[in-house]
Formats: structure tokens, C-alpha cells, sequence
């Protein structure tokens, strides 16, 4: 068992106090402890000391104080609160929860210990999509959409998990199904509910039938897949799901203003359907259309291929093991109507042997890059917002992605010129500096942490090396960085540069580190 | 150590913030050949609303399907800007919005399809636009884009011959070699404080992806920096065009701008493509559809304006993954359609009017009673484009299983 490629797979990044205790506890305890979960104090505790700078009022006139995490833990009555007395909020206000979520994230991400809750956490925001530019009320409403929907279902059971974000208001909003009104409806959210949270368009049919009796099983009232008339009547089934938001509405009807799901029969379309095969008589009542298409989905078994899927990809390998996607899709079928559905199929997958043989040929995602840097160097490190722009400029969209396929998850996608670059310069700026005005994101200095006895450049090179590759660096990138160690230093020693240009050293260890991180094995796990 | 100090001692050494110390590199360069043709395909993603933004304006049917705010009006103040030379004898008129693109039209430059698209029946958006940019009619195997079997059958010379400006290749690019993505020239450069390209090219090789986009990486770098700091490549980077640089477009004009500087600079520069993203207008199109017809046709008509020098070499397309309902719904929106327009532009292309079958609005005529049919393959404007600006032989080459039908003729 290699700790550190295993680590490498499922955490955001392998720490060696994290392989030490991956190679004390085994493969299989240390998956069911992670599995467990519990409580984490030294992370609660580094989020209650957490500061970050934010401006405050109007244009022109802004003030930056340095404030703590609040918002993301505001309830939905509490986030709407905090627009309070505000005629106009200004962005500052209504972005601020957004931007706690994505400062959280990644001190959860850097240092909790829960790693593998938060790859999977990333991978359920990356299967329901939401960017939180698409509408003015999504980065405000954002925490609960993070704490509610997607942390609180991400092990638990796909149909409560599917209904948890169809009544998400982010997701309504996001999918415009909070403005669907009978006759016609709004097809968005149906639409990517079928195609992208759902059967997957492995399961979309419409190239070969035209009408519904044509599709396979669908007299049986179990089609095989979908086509447009699917989709038609189901985006009639979800009309008036929407949102109470306080405004008046076209037809003289004000909504109560609780910015969480409301339901209007006015807007509801009542009368019979027919979806994937399935009659739906008229006048089901409030919500019955809806909640009936959810369990088709939901219990459809191109659900749990095209799902599973993606998470063995997500996990394992660009190209997913077919065998090892069965054995995924029969833990999930098996388990549709337990509690912890989710958790078992995660634990089928970890502990299966074809698990162990796909390490180290996925490239790692952007934010992965980052906060492998951090981790595996064991330093601390404060999220910011330059943190966010240099994420974007590697093709990261953290909760701003906007098409609601979520990003690829394919090697390939993050690998074209531009987001090479990207990621070699990423390093140097992670490691040096200047991420805003000064405020870096490391924070701990490198020859500190560097033994005495590390006294020659090729120590120094293997020391960082255990630490950054998990293993010596290949033989040639050994010779090169020793060369240019020695050409740097141009013949002083270590321990005289140590002494007398302490400044010098500690800029040459984080040169030669980073040239480490912009190594071809970095980039991989 | 406090760590500002350490950031101000080497501050100066780092060269984090200004990257644009270039040093000249020895390696000998491929020559350029100055003629060859330029294709930069326009890809409106999302969908746009094509019956909004060319519309059969004197059609009773389209007239009655819409609110207002969602369609071009046939006459009084708002009405759209008439097209001469239309399609099936209808009034065709342009977005209000679109006046730039209709002075391109009036004189002759901007030719305008209608009821193109993926004859497949899809109307998943990832789906079209997959199926689009591999150059395929139905799922397949083949992985590659069609302009990477574009240049991989045609082989050119040039430095960088596919460019992209958006931070994602686009799919039709993926499976060729020297396509690139750029989205700003002089930013493209390793920071000094590690520039090692050298130790990067020997420690990635190429035998593998992440080789693969070392190696093509580092020779963009190579290529770029040389270009730039050339006497040449100075006057060129000081030359500002007249982009508009405001919100939705602004992002557009950057993309175009970076595609005009590497045209100009001679990187050899044969397909450019550039994304125009939110055209999904499901709701209160009314807001979100005029500001991007506008954006984007004053930034077509910059670039256009910026490339004057090019127009003989130069073709524009406009295109996207498919058109929208013919109806509206009832939050203000249209829905994903069909059949949708396209543009072309360049001196070499006979504009001044419009090509296509009009296939109608009535029930019967619509595709599954609800959109715009399409009458015209995608693969046969773009396979009319291929064969005749871009020297491409056989069409089947770059669309498998597909031959050019009857030719539109757009294209002098």
C-alpha cells in the first residue's frame, strides 16, 4: 500500500501526519473512519479565529474591516436579515455568504480532517450545479444550499437528496422552475433534471423515436430512457414550485417572503401527464405531479448507471471500470430506500479492488493543485479572494461555473496551453506571493521546518521531495534541480547561507520547491 | 522572518507582477506564409434565439407567437432592420440591435443562412454542441474535433494554426497538436521567478497528455514572446481597436482582440474560435437578449474594422447549438428549439443577402409541430467554407459520412 498515492486520491492532498496515520490504521479502517465522520475541534477553532477583509457601503465610499465567518451559518431567515433596512443591498451584502461558503469550503478542503467527506461533497456541487451568478438571491441564499442540501444528503439517499435540491431555492432559481407558470411551462429545470442530475443523456432518445409507445418498455409503463415529450410533461408536472420571495406576481398574488420553497397552485398545470410511460391522472393534488416524477427518476435504473458512473470516474479513473461501475449500480439499486445509500455505494467503490490499480493517472483538478501544495508542505494557509480569480484563470469555476453540466471531470479538460501555464505559474504565486496586495497564501517560512542537517543541496532537494512527491525526485529532475541548487549558490554552503543570507535561503528552498510542484508527478494523483 | 519582509527583500528578484521581461530564444522558426486564409468561427453558446435575432418579421404566424418584447417587430417604431434579398418572399428583418451588422449586410459583406443546424432531434444543449464540434451527425467513438481532422489532414506549417481565446480548448480542437489557447499574449510566459523552460520541456517529454500539453505549451511560449517583442509585435500590441468594452461584451472583445493581435503578428494563425456564452434566455428574455445582440455586433463589427488588412484571407461564421421555440413561455423566455440562423462574413463572401430554404412557421411545417425545422446541415455551410476558402478536398475528410449537397453558394 502506497499512503501517499492512496491519500492523493481522496484527500486534497497527502499530509504526512495523514499517511502515517493511513499506514498505522490500514486502507479499510481508515475508509470506515473517514466514512464515520465526527466532530473536528481544531477546525472549528481555526474557523472562529478565521478573519478575512470585506468592504462595507456604497460605491465610492467603501470602508474594508476585517471581519469574522457569520453569515455562513445563518439560517434562511437570518441570511434575509441581514439585507434588513437595506432598500438596495449593495453586492458587498448579498455576496458575502456566497463568499463565505467559498472561503469555508477551502479551510475544510486545507484542513479538516474529514478529507474524503469534502471530495465528495465537491463532487454532489458538481453533479447539482449551481452558479451563483445566475440570479441576484443564489450567493446570498448559498450557505443553505451547501449546508442543507448538499452536505447534509452527500452520503445519505439519492430520491431525499433529488427532492432536497428540486425544492432548493438556488436550484429553482438556477433552472428557472421558480418563474414556471402552466401554459407553457419553463422546460429548463426539467430539462438538465433528466439529462444532467438523472438518467444522463446516455438515457436521452430522442434521435431514435419520435413518440413515446416507441420507446422500449414504455407501454409497461418503464421506459428505458427519455425523449421531449419527457421532458414537456415534466416541467408540466413542476409548475408553481417556486420560491416565497415577498414580491407581488403578475396576477395581483403576493408570495410570503421566507426565501424557502412555496408552492402555488395557481401556476401548477393539473391536469394528466404521462411521463417515462407513467400516466399521471388530473388533479393529484398539491406537489403529487412533481414528487411522482422525482421517484420515477430517482428509482430509474439508467439513474443508477449514469450516477455511478460519474462518481467511479470522479474516484477512480477518466475512463470508468465497467465492472466496477456494476458493482456501484448494485449497491445503489440494492439500497434505493435506505438512509445511507450514498455512503454504501462510496464505500463499495473505495474497498474494491480495481480501486487501488487507476492511482495517480488522473490530473489533478485546479483547486486540488493548490491545496496539495499546502498540504503536503504542511503549511497553513488563508483562503482569499485572489484565491478565487487564480482558480478561475486555471478553468475552476468555484460556484460560479455556469452551465449546469458542472465542470469535466476528464484529464484532458485541464490540460490545453492556456491552463498549463496557468498551472505552472500557480505554483511560484501559491508559494511566493503577491495572491492580493501582499497577502499570500502561505504563511509559514520554509527554512524553519528545514532541519540543520539537511546540509547540502541534494538533501535539502530529497528532504522536500518525501514531503511533496511522497518519494525522492526521478533521478534526472534530481540532477537538474542539484545543478541548479549549486549554480545558485554559486559554491557557498548551507549552513553559510542559512547563517549569513537568511532571507536568500529561504527564497532559493521555495524556488526549488516549487520547481518540485511544477514537476510532471505533481500534477497527477 | 516576518514574511512582508522576506516579500519585500525579493520582491524585486520575483517578477511576479510585471511578467514582461522577454528574452529573445535562439531557436530557429518555421517562415510563415503570409497568405494563408483565416476561418474564426463565432460560437454563440446557450442557444440563441434565432427567430429572434433574424426574424420573419412579415409572417402573421411569427407575429402572433409571441409577446412584444421577445419578437422583431414588422412595422411603427421598434421594428427590426429589413433585410433586402430574403428567404421565401418574407420580410426578414435583423434585431434593432443588430445595426452594425446590418451596415456589414448593406454593404455587401455579411451574408445570412437560415434554418441551419444538427439534424438529429436533440435539443440538449451539451449534446448539440458535442456532436457539433466533433463534426457528427449521431454518438460515436470518434473522440476528436473536426478542426483537429481539419488540420490533421491538411498538415500546415505555421507556428500556432488552431487558436482559441477562451481558457478552455474548444472540443473542435481537441486531437490537434497545435491548437492553442490564449487569452491574453502578453501574459503568455512563465513568471521569472521559475522560469525554467527548459528543465519543464526535458522533465514532461511528450510522450503522454500532460507531455503532450507541455510541449505544446512551451513552444506557444516560445513562438508568442518572440513575436512580441519584435519592433513588428511592439507597434501592433500598441494599436488599440475600437472593441466596446462594456458588460455583456466585453468579454468578447477580449477574446476577438487576442485573435486579431496573433492574426497580426503572424502566428500563422488559420482557425480562430471564440465563445459568446448566455444565450439560454428561458426567462425575461426581454433583458438579457438586446444588450448581447448588441454586444455582439459592434464587437463582429470591431474586429472586422481592426482586421481591414484581412478581409481578402477572412471568414467570419456565427453560429449556435441550436435556435429556440417558436413560442414563448410563460415566464418570459423561449425554449430550447431547432432550426437557427447563421452569418458569414468577409470580402470574399456574397453578402447582401440571405441563403437557405425557409421551411415555414405553420403547424405542419415546424419540426415536431413547435420549432423552426432545419432545412440546412450545419457540416454543409461549414463544408462550403472548408472546400472553398480553406483549400480542404473532400469534405469526408473532416465530416465522416457526410457529402456536400447542392452548394448554397455564399461564398465567391
Amino acid at each position: 500500500m502506497n499512503s501517499y498515492d492512496l491519500l492523493n486520491r481522496v484527500t486534497y492532498g497527502p499530509t504526512p501526519a495523514a499517511r502515517q496515520q493511513l499506514e498505522q490504521m490500514g486502507w479499510e479502517k481508515w475508509v470506515e473512519w473517514q466514512l464515520k465522520g465526527g466532530e473536528d475541534e481544531e477546525w472549528e477553532q481555526r474557523v472562529k479565529a478565521f478573519r478575512y477583509e470585506m468592504e462595507f457601503g456604497r460605491e465610492g465610499r467603501e470602508k474594508v474591516r476585517e471581519v469574522p465567518l457569520e453569515t455562513y451559518f445563518l439560517d434562511t431567515p437570518g441570511l434575509l436579515g441581514t439585507l434588513k433596512g437595506q432598500e438596495e443591498p449593495p453586492d458587498s451584502l448579498l455576496r458575502r455568504p456566497a463568499f463565505e461558503t467559498f472561503l469555508v469550503t477551502w479551510l475544510r478542503q486545507l484542513h479538516s480532517q474529514w478529507q474524503l467527506r469534502e471530495i465528495i461533497v465537491e463532487f454532489w456541487h458538481n453533479h447539482f450545479n449551481v452558479s451563483i451568478d445566475a440570479h441576484d438571491a443564489i450567493p446570498l441564499l448559498f450557505p443553505v444550499y451547501d449546508r442543507d442540501v448538499i452536505r447534509r444528503h452527500a452520503f445519505g439517499n439519492f430520491r431525499a437528496f433529488l427532492e432536497a435540491t428540486a425544492k432548493s431555492p438556488c436550484m429553482l432559481y438556477y433552472l428557472d422552475n421558480a418563474f414556471s407558470k402552466s401554459g407553457p411551462a419553463n422546460e429548463n429545470y426539467a430539462r438538465e433534471l433528466f439529462e444532467l442530475h438523472t438518467l444522463g443523456a446516455e438515457n436521452y432518445f430522442n434521435h431514435l423515436y419520435d413518440e413515446w409507445r416507441q420507446v422500449p418498455g414504455a407501454w409497461e409503463g418503464k421506459a428505458e430512457g427519455y425523449i421531449d415529450e419527457d421532458v414537456y410533461e415534466a416541467a408540466r408536472a413542476f409548475t408553481g414550485w417556486t420560491v416565497g420571495d415577498g414580491e407581488e406576481h403578475a396576477d395581483g398574488v403576493v408570495f410570503p417572503e421566507t426565501g424557502e420553497f412555496h408552492y402555488y397552485d395557481q401556476w401548477h398545470d393539473h391536469y394528466q401527464k404521462r411521463v417515462l410511460g407513467v400516466e399521471f391522472k388530473s388533479h393529484q393534488g398539491p406537489m403529487a405531479d412533481g414528487h411522482k416524477v422525482l421517484d420515477l427518476l430517482a428509482y430509474h435504473p439508467g439513474t443508477a448507471h449514469f450516477v455511478c458512473t460519474k462518481l467511479v470516474r470522479w474516484l477512480v479513473a477518466d475512463e470508468p471500470p465497467e465492472t466496477l461501475v456494476q458493482a456501484a449500480v448494485d449497491t445503489w439499486m440494492a439500497h434505493q430506500q435506505a438512509p445511507d445509500q450514498i455512503e454504501r455505494v462510496v464505500r463499495t467503490v473505495l474497498l474494491a479492488p480495481e480501486f487501488q490499480q487507476y492511482l495517480g493517472q488522473k490530473v489533478k483538478r485546479p483547486n486540488v493543485l493548490i491545496s496539495s501544495i499546502v498540504r503536503t508542505t504542511e503549511t497553513t494557509a488563508s483562503p482569499n479572494e485572489g484565491l478565487f480569480w487564480l482558480l478561475r484563470q486555471m478553468g475552476y469555476q468555484q460556484f460560479s461555473w455556469a452551465p449546469p453540466t458542472g465542470h469535466p471531470d476528464n484529464s484532458a479538460y485541464w490540460l490545453n496551453t492556456e491552463m498549463m501555464l496557468k498551472r505552472w505559474n500557480t505554483v511560484p504565486i501559491v508559494m511566493v506571493a503577491d495572491l492580493e496586495e501582499d497577502e499570500g497564501v502561505i504563511e509559514t517560512a520554509f527554512a524553519d521546518r528545514t532541519p540543520d542537517v539537511m546540509d547540502s543541496g541534494g538533501k535539502l532537494i530529497d528532504f522536500w521531495s518525501e514531503k511533496v512527491l511522497g518519494k525522492k525526485p526521478p533521478e534526472a529532475i534530481r540532477e537538474d534541480l542539484e545543478r541548479v541548487w549549486m549554480e545558485d549558490m554559486e559554491g557557498a554552503s548551507v549552513a553559510y547561507v542559512r547563517e549569513h543570507h537568511p532571507d536568500g535561503f529561504e527564497f532559493k528552498l521555495r524556488q526549488m520547491i516549487s520547481l518540485l510542484a511544477m514537476s510532471p508527478d505533481f500534477q497527477r494523483r | 522572518m516576518k514574511r512582508r519582509d522576506f516579500i519585500k527583500g525579493c520582491a524585486a528578484g520575483l517578477g511576479l507582477v510585471a511578467t514582461t521581461r522577454l528574452r529573445m530564444m535562439a531557436a530557429p522558426f518555421l517562415p510563415v506564409d503570409g497568405s494563408n486564409q483565416i476561418f474564426v468561427l463565432i460560437f454563440l453558446r446557450g442557444g440563441c434565439d434565432g427567430l429572434g435575432l433574424v426574424a420573419p418579421a412579415s409572417d402573421q404566424v411569427y407575429q402572433d407567437a409571441r409577446p412584444p418584447a421577445l419578437k422583431v417587430m414588422d412595422r411603427g417604431k421598434e421594428a427590426g432592420l429589413l433585410l433586402d434579398n430574403g428567404l421565401a418572399g418574407e420580410g426578414f428583418r435583423l434585431h434593432p440591435k443588430a445595426r452594425a451588422l446590418h451596415e456589414l449586410y448593406e454593404q455587401g459583406d455579411l451574408a445570412i443562412l437560415h434554418a441551419c443546424g444538427l439534424p438529429n432531434g436533440t435539443r440538449s444543449h451539451f449534446e448539440a454542441m458535442e456532436l457539433i464540434e466533433r463534426g457528427l451527425l449521431k454518438k460515436s467513438g470518434r473522440a476528436e474535433g473536426w478542426m483537429a481532422r481539419y488540420f490533421n489532414a491538411m498538415a500546415p506549417e505555421g507556428l500556432i494554426p488552431a487558436a482559441a481565446t477562451s481558457g478552455n480548448l474548444p472540443a473542435a480542437m481537441q486531437g490537434y497538436g497545435k491548437a492553442a489557447s490564449l487569452s491574453k499574449l502578453e501574459d503568455f510566459n512563465l513568471l521569472d521567478f521559475v522560469r525554467k523552460p527548459d528543465l519543464l520541456r526535458k522533465w514532461y517529454g511528450k510522450s503522454d497528455l500532460l507531455g503532450q500539453a507541455a510541449t505544446s505549451t512551451l513552444d506557444t511560449i516560445r513562438y508568442v514572446q518572440q513575436e512580441l517583442v519584435s519592433p513588428q509585435g511592439r507597434k501592433i500590441m500598441d494599436q488599440e481597436g475600437a472593441y466596446p468594452d462594456e458588460w455583456p461584451g466585453e468579454e468578447l472583445s477580449n477574446s476577438l482582440q487576442t485573435l486579431a493581435q496573433m492574426i497580426k503578428l503572424d502566428l500563422g494563425v488559420q482557425i480562430g474560435q471564440v465563445d459568446f456564452d448566455g444565450w439560454d434566455t428561458h426567462e425575461h428574455q426581454q433583458y438579457h437578449f438586446p444588450n448581447r445582440v448588441e454586444a455582439l455586433s459592434e464587437a463582429i463589427a470591431a474586429f472586422y474594422n481592426d482586421l481591414h488588412a484581412y478581409h481578402d484571407r477572412l471568414t467570419v461564421l456565427v453560429m449556435s447549438e441550436f435556435g429556440r421555440r417558436l413560442r414563448a413561455n410563460r415566464s418570459s423566455g423561449t425554449d430550447h428549439g431547432y432550426g437557427n440562423m447563421m452569418m458569414v462574413l468577409g470580402n470574399k463572401v456574397k453578402g447582401g443577402r440571405m441563403y437557405g430554404h425557409w421551411p415555414g412557421l405553420a403547424p405542419d411545417q415546424l419540426d415536431k409541430g413547435v420549432d423552426l425545422a432545419i432545412t440546412t446541415d450545419y457540416r454543409q455551410v461549414l463544408g462550403e467554407i472548408l472546400t472553398q476558402r480553406m483549400g480542404l478536398g473532400s469534405v469526408g475528410k473532416v465530416f465522416p459520412e457526410f457529402e456536400l449537397g447542392n452548394r448554397l453558394g455564399f461564398l465567391a
